[in-house]
């Protein structure tokens, strides 16, 4: 059975049939269950899942049509997600990413999406995201990575930085200075970073593991079919995307709270010491989910979300913190010493991440404050 | 079916109107003239959440919870009919049976009680006749909640159980609704205190520039939202679950909110005349009813720790 999105009703429906799907497909028996700490061991191997619900056809719904996906809203992606947390399958980093930089080719630049999605759902590419450099962080606009034209195309020169994924990705959407300064300078790209002219090494996080990456440009070349949108519409292109990155992120995210959650409930003793933290951290898991369902269903109906979801991001950053706070106590002892938890560990000094990536806690609550409520700017 | 904006919009500005009129006596009548029974019969969930988020941003101290208990009491409890007032739980003492006699204590904001009153002894519900009942003022943190104390001992033979069905129902409506209340009050704080914080002046410009306060309504704002979420959700699946968390994180948002609040002020929020102790106040007694939110926290997680399951709120 191939499935497509007009077999289910509701997204959940397709979110069941994947679930007995994934329970009964013998090829499937790897990936569940299955934990590693490290970033490059999981992409690897999950890679074959990738191609598995690739070539079935389950990861294509929630994806257009004329992009090789077959159709319905990103609604089915949002539950393909709860599904696979579910069953205790991590879900690829690469979908991650996808989830972030693939939407804004299907607006900005189609012919990119039509032709480059089905590589990247298959597991086949693995794109990057580089936006932050040295000295551009928080304040992204002041970014100096140049876009410089060159023939039928451009070159870039300058360097990115913390790009997750990005030494094991072929690609990078990048965003770079191809005008003056400020905002209205900027240029999105989609460049090719195992070419000559781009040189990537990896940086280990406070997980041990080789989270992101630096990029080196010293003339990598984009061809000009690879702008994102318009030249000089870097910003724009930018801040779309982080309409994705705040919002449908949260809701990928708030699945593996509540399954990791589960599990260090099932795998210790109950302590009323604990329950506070537990509950606390519950009612916050749960605000973010009905949060960040409601972006996913915005998303879906293709209304522009704008600066509330900020809101999504600063709801995640309270769920993620306390409730690997809560698992780590609950855990006790055990969460410090035992083998077998080591996945657990390094998931949770990840977790610290939270307030700092995408746009960090102050700059949200920045946001918020003068973008939401209209709080005067200084 | 769905209220759709523009019923709701109307209906919006009919019950702050109704609010602000404050009238205890009449308020079920008037609420009746708006059509209300019409209006549940659409969309009750919608209905009774925005009433309640009314009540909570009006700080009004009408008795709109206790008809809606009773009205949900009847739903599950044949028994129970518009007769009937209901007492929420006493803060004061545990009401026991001593003898042959049931000690009746409970807390009402109602002018005047029905011919039978409702009453929790622990989580059981029962009924007995209000005629041998004491009423008498409650003095307390928020006495513009016009709250009172009804008590009394009546004997066991006068008083009837109601199922356990009933006392759940209850339960899980007066969380849902008093989070709602708690939202709407969390909201209007965060909002005044934005539009003071423009126009209040120091060093020269609005103190609402000054990132140290933008930070403490921005996080105070994303709570609220969070628990609004919860409300709406609650107040839509009406299960006892979403009932308890949502009642849990509103009393904890709508308490930060007044925290962050508060600061945002300065001395000028700290006086008697000032309206935001009066919020913080009824967030105070709300907060109480049917589980305060560290209590409620507990018990989240009690319940998480004995199920070792973990319920995902809100389906795609
Ligand atoms: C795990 C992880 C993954 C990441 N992945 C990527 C990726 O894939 N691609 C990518 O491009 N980037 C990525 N980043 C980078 C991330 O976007 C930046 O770290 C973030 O934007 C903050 O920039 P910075 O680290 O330079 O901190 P800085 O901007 O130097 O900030 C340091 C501190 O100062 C505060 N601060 C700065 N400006 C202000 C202000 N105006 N008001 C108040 N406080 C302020 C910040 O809040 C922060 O607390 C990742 C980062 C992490 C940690």
């Amino acid at each position: 059975m191939i499935p497509d999105a007009s077999m289910f009703n509701s997204p959940s429906a397709y979110g069941d049939a994947l679930r007995i799907f994934l329970s009964q497909e013998p090829l499937a028996t790897p990936y569940i269950g299955y934990h590693t700490p490290s970033l490059e061991a999981s992409t690897k191997h999950l890679s074959g899942l990738q191609s598995l619900l690739f070539d079935s056809g389950w990861s294509r719904l929630g994806w257009p049509e004329k992009a090789g996906g077959f159709g319905g809203d990103p609604r089915f992606r949002a539950a393909m997600f709860q599904t696979l947390w579910d069953l205790d399958i991590q879900i690829p980093e690469p979908y991650t990413t996808l989830e972030i930089l693939v939407p804004v080719l299907l607006v900005y630049s189609p012919h990119l999406a039509e032709t480059l999605l089905p590589g990247l759902l298959r597991g086949d590419d693995i794109w990057s995201q580089a936006f932050s450099e040295p000295d551009a962080g928080s304040d992204l606009a002041s970014l100096r990575t140049r876009l410089e034209p060159d023939g039928d195309g451009y070159r870039l020169y300058g360097q990115k930085v913390w790009s997750t994924l990005g030494h094991l990705s072929n690609r990078s959407v990048l965003l770079a200075r191809s005008g003056g300064p400020g905002h209205k300078g900027l240029t999105m790209v989609l460049v090719d970073v195992d070419q000559e002219g781009a040189e990537v090494r990896p940086i280990t996080a406070q997980d041990g593991e080789n989270h992101f990456s630096e990029i080196f440009l010293d003339g990598a070349f984009v061809p000009a079919d690879r702008v994102i949108g318009q030249l000089g519409q870097g910003w724009e292109v930018a801040m779309y995307m982080l309409q994705w990155e705040r919002g449908a992120w949260g809701w990928l995210q708030q699945g593996r709270f509540h399954k990791r959650l589960e599990q260090a409930l099932q795998s210790a003793s109950s302590n009323p010491r604990h329950s506070a933290d537990i509950g606390a951290a519950y009612a916050l898991m749960s605000a973010l989910r009905l949060q960040t369902r409601h972006t996913v269903e915005c998303l879906a109906r293709e209304e522009s979300l704008g600066p509330e979801v900020s809101v999504d991001k600063l709801l995640l950053i309270d769920a993620e913190l306390a409730a690997w706070d809560a698992i780590r106590y609950h855990l006790g002892e055990r969460f410090e010493v035992d083998p077998s938890l080591d996945w657990l560990r390094h998931d949770f000094m990840f977790s610290r991440a939270a307030p700092i990536y995408g746009g960090s806690q102050e700059i949200q609550r920045t946001l918020v404050a003068q973008r939401v409520l209209g709080m005067p700017r200084g | 079916m769905k209220l759709d904006q523009d019923t709701l919009d109307m209906l919006r500005i009919s019950l702050r109107a109704l609010m602000r009129e404050g009238h205890n006596e009449s308020f079920v009548g008037r609420l009746e003239e708006l059509g209300w029974e019409e209006v549940l019969k659409v969309d009750a969930a919608t209905a009774l959440r925005v009433l309640f988020e009314i009540k909570g941003e009006t700080l009004s101290s009408v008795d709109a919870l206790g008809p809606e208990l009773v009205r949900v009491a009847c739903l599950t409890d044949p028994s129970v009919g518009p007769n009937h007032s209901i007492l929420l739980p006493s803060p004061l003492s545990n009401p026991g049976t001593p003898g042959d006699t049931v000690k009746v204590e409970g807390v009402t904001s109602a002018t005047n009680l029905g011919s039978q009153v409702i009453f929790f002894t622990g989580e059981q519900l029962s009924t007995c006749a209000s005629s041998h009942l004491t009423i008498s003022p409650l003095q307390g943190t928020d006495d513009s909640a016009n709250r009172r104390l009804v008590y009394g001992e009546v004997p066991i033979a006068s008083v009837a159980r109601l199922s356990a069905e009933a006392s759940t129902a209850v339960v899980a409506a007066g969380r849902r609704i008093i989070a709602s209340e708690l939202v709407g009050i969390g909201r209007h704080v965060v909002a005044s205190a934005v539009e003071y914080t423009a126009q209040r002046v120091q060093y020269g410009k609005p103190i609402g520039v000054f990132q140290a306060l933008q930070h403490r309504l921005a996080s105070a704002h994303c709570l609220v939202v969070g628990a609004g979420n919860l409300a709406t959700e609650a107040a839509e699946q009406g299960d006892e679950w979403t009932a308890l968390v949502a009642k849990c994180l509103a009393g904890r948002a709508a308490e930060n909110a007044c925290t962050q609040v508060q600061q945002c002020y300065g001395a000028i929020g700290f006086t008697w005349e000032h309206e935001f102790h009066r919020y913080l106040r009824r967030v105070y007694i709300l907060d109480r009813e049917f589980g305060d939110w560290r209590t409620l926290e507990h018990e989240i997680g009690d319940r998480l720790q004995a199920t070792r399951v973990v319920p995902r709120i809100g389906a795609l």
